[in-house]
């Protein structure tokens, strides 16, 4: 698979402050990437980086197969369509006709227009004033507005903020669907790590400005295999020998449960004959699935704020 | 895809300005100024219809300096806040370039600008030949007047924009305006060197009209354009503009 995105080295100071520190982002073609990061991580500075809205101090951007210059800035973003946090509208006019100005702007044809909307599922609407709009309705006038022209490429930076709900799963079966049925490729940031979990195929997780982890969503969860939950005939006195025996195991203070910090077959064993030998009853043994929360503690060593 | 240029920016730049009713601010200050010329054309006395176009012309200084200012920074702000409340430069800096952007905004006020320098001027010249004024012996009188309140207009009309899209309150902005336009009326009091340090006092430097006292009479006589001066005030505003341009760009975070 191709990469629609590459940054080498990407880095963006303010003053002495580094904001952004040698971001090598992959975007591979087809794939709706996630971008998550608590936040200011460095998330947005990094779309606006990407859009040319912000000059990076260091580095490079290769993006629908060219190297981004200034130069051709507006040439390869033709072929983009963006929604950078709040939505942007003319709140006078109704919601086709702020999609006629975007379809000037890009040189696309204005029948374009009853086919986004189509899209957006908001062809019932697009006769009404986009100050009346609703929080999700400007978001999807937005997102109909990346839409115009058949982009490659669709960034999208935080769409689901301040969405109720329905909203946020609305936006979220729009985000899903566009790869599938129009080839087009998603980057898309958030800083809610479950969100991620129901849309993106590939994740990349940024932490005061650095990348921490890229990789397939699926590799992400291969990390989540990374505990065993025990429940034993007597669990204090499992502790204490398990313990004794050099395990990495916890009390689960609430549950009163066991858990072991390993998915490793043969300390799993191991941990299975001590409590044998010890006349220890096994009453349960489950594998636990870490949250993507979790996962990032992990990463980061540090709790995110959600 | 059709190639994108300069015509389809201005085109998306008249859709934005739908249902704005811009035309009615130039138009509303135009009536206003008809108003007010009507009274004082008409109180003319028979022996100073010789100097009717004199009389009117340092009038003008005054009203312009009042008129103007208000005008740039209501249709500055009325140009602007849309892109504001909207929130929308993030998005366009995608699609056009911040400079391009900038010019077209200010070509787009400039028009309104225009349509009022040219009415004020067309309605002096049509009022004073309706009333019988002495046609001055340099008709180009108008063409300097339309060129110099257009030229001081388009000055403060760029500052006027500048304000309005680096502020996100254009109650801002228009203070300025207003504070440009007694700014404006005080320099006239004050010695031309000091007048010619402040760019809302420019409307009495260019204008051809002024009075002198003699004995306990005030006599209106035509003065001289001051044409280099003019040549340099357009280098400077050019010049002022770029400077605005590159603030702009510098300032304005998307």
């Amino acid at each position: 698979m191709g990469m629609i995105i590459t940054t080498k080295s990407l880095t963006k100071q303010y003053g002495k402050k580094s904001v952004i520190k040698n971001l090598n982002l992959d975007v591979p073609e087809g794939s709706v990437y996630g971008f998550l990061g608590p936040n200011g991580a460095g998330k947005s500075t990094t779309m606006k980086m990407l859009l040319g809205l912000v000059k990076p101090s260091a580095g490079s951007i290769r993006m629908i197969g060219r190297e981004l210059t200034s130069a051709n800035r507006l040439e390869i973003l033709r072929h983009t369509g963006s929604l950078i946090e709040s939505p942007s509208y003319y709140g006078h006019l109704r919601g086709r006709e702020n999609l006629q100005i975007i379809c000037r702007l890009k040189g696309t044809d204005e029948k374009e227009i009853d086919r986004v909307l189509e899209i957006v599922r908001m062809k019932n609407q697009q006769d009404k004033k986009a100050k009346n709009y609703s929080l999700g309705m400007k978001q999807r006038l937005g997102l109909a507005a990346a839409l115009l022209g058949n982009p490659k490429l669709l960034l999208l930076d935080e769409p689901t903020n301040g969405l109720d709900p329905a909203g946020i799963q609305e936006m979220r079966e729009l985000i899903c669907s566009l790869p599938r049925q129009y080839g087009i490729t998603i980057l898309v940031s958030s800083h809610l790590l479950s969100e991620m979990d129901q849309m993106a195929t590939h994740v990349g997780i940024i932490n005061h400005g650095e990348l921490i982890f890229q990789a397939p969503l699926s590799s992400l969860h291969a990390h989540s295999r990374g505990k065993m939950k025990l429940t034993t005939t007597n669990n204090p006195e499992a502790f204490a020998l398990l313990k004794k025996a050099g395990m990495e195991i916890s009390l689960d203070a609430a549950s009163g449960t066991l858990i072991l910090d390993t998915t490793e077959d043969a300390r799993i064993l191991r941990c299975g004959r001590l409590l044998f030998e010890n006349q220890i009853g096994l009453l349960r043994l489950e594998e636990l699935q870490l949250s993507l929360e979790d996962i990032f503690l992990k990463l980061t060593g540090k709790q995110v704020s959600l | 895809m059709k190639k994108t240029g300069f015509a389809s920016f201005v085109k998306a730049e008249s859709y934005k300005c739908r249902y704005r009713r811009l035309w009615l601010v130039p138009l509303g200050f135009l009536v206003i100024l008809l108003l007010w010329a009507g009274r004082v054309f008409t109180s003319l006395k028979p022996e100073e219809l010789p100097m009717g176009y004199a009389i009117t012309m340092y009038s003008l200084m005054l009203t312009n300096a009042i008129f103007i200012p208000v005008m740039a920074a209501v249709l500055a702000s009325r140009l602007c806040d849309v892109e504001i409340k909207g929130n929308t430069l993030k998005l366009l800096f995608t699609l056009e370039r911040p400079g391009t952007f900038y010019v077209i905004k200010y070509l787009s006020g400039l028009k309104y600008l225009i349509f009022f320098t040219g009415g004020e001027t067309l309605a002096v010249l049509v009022l004073g030949r309706l009333l019988h004024f002495t046609f001055p012996e340099n008709p180009s009188i108008f063409l300097f007047h339309f060129l110099s309140i257009t030229a001081v207009g388009a000055v403060i009309l760029g500052i006027q924009q500048l304000l309005s899209l680096l502020c996100d309150n254009q109650i801002l902005p228009l203070i300025a305006g207003l504070g440009g336009t007694f700014l404006g009326l005080f320099s006239m009091f004050f010695p031309k060197e000091i007048n010619m340090l402040i760019i809302w006092g420019y409307f009495s430097i260019f204008s051809q009209g002024a009075v002198a006292s003699q004995g306990d009479t005030w006599v209106y006589y035509y003065r001289d354009f001051p044409v280099e001066l003019f040549l340099g005030f357009l280098a400077a505003a050019v010049l002022l503009f770029f400077l605005e341009l590159y603030i702009f760009k510098k300032k304005r975070e998307v």
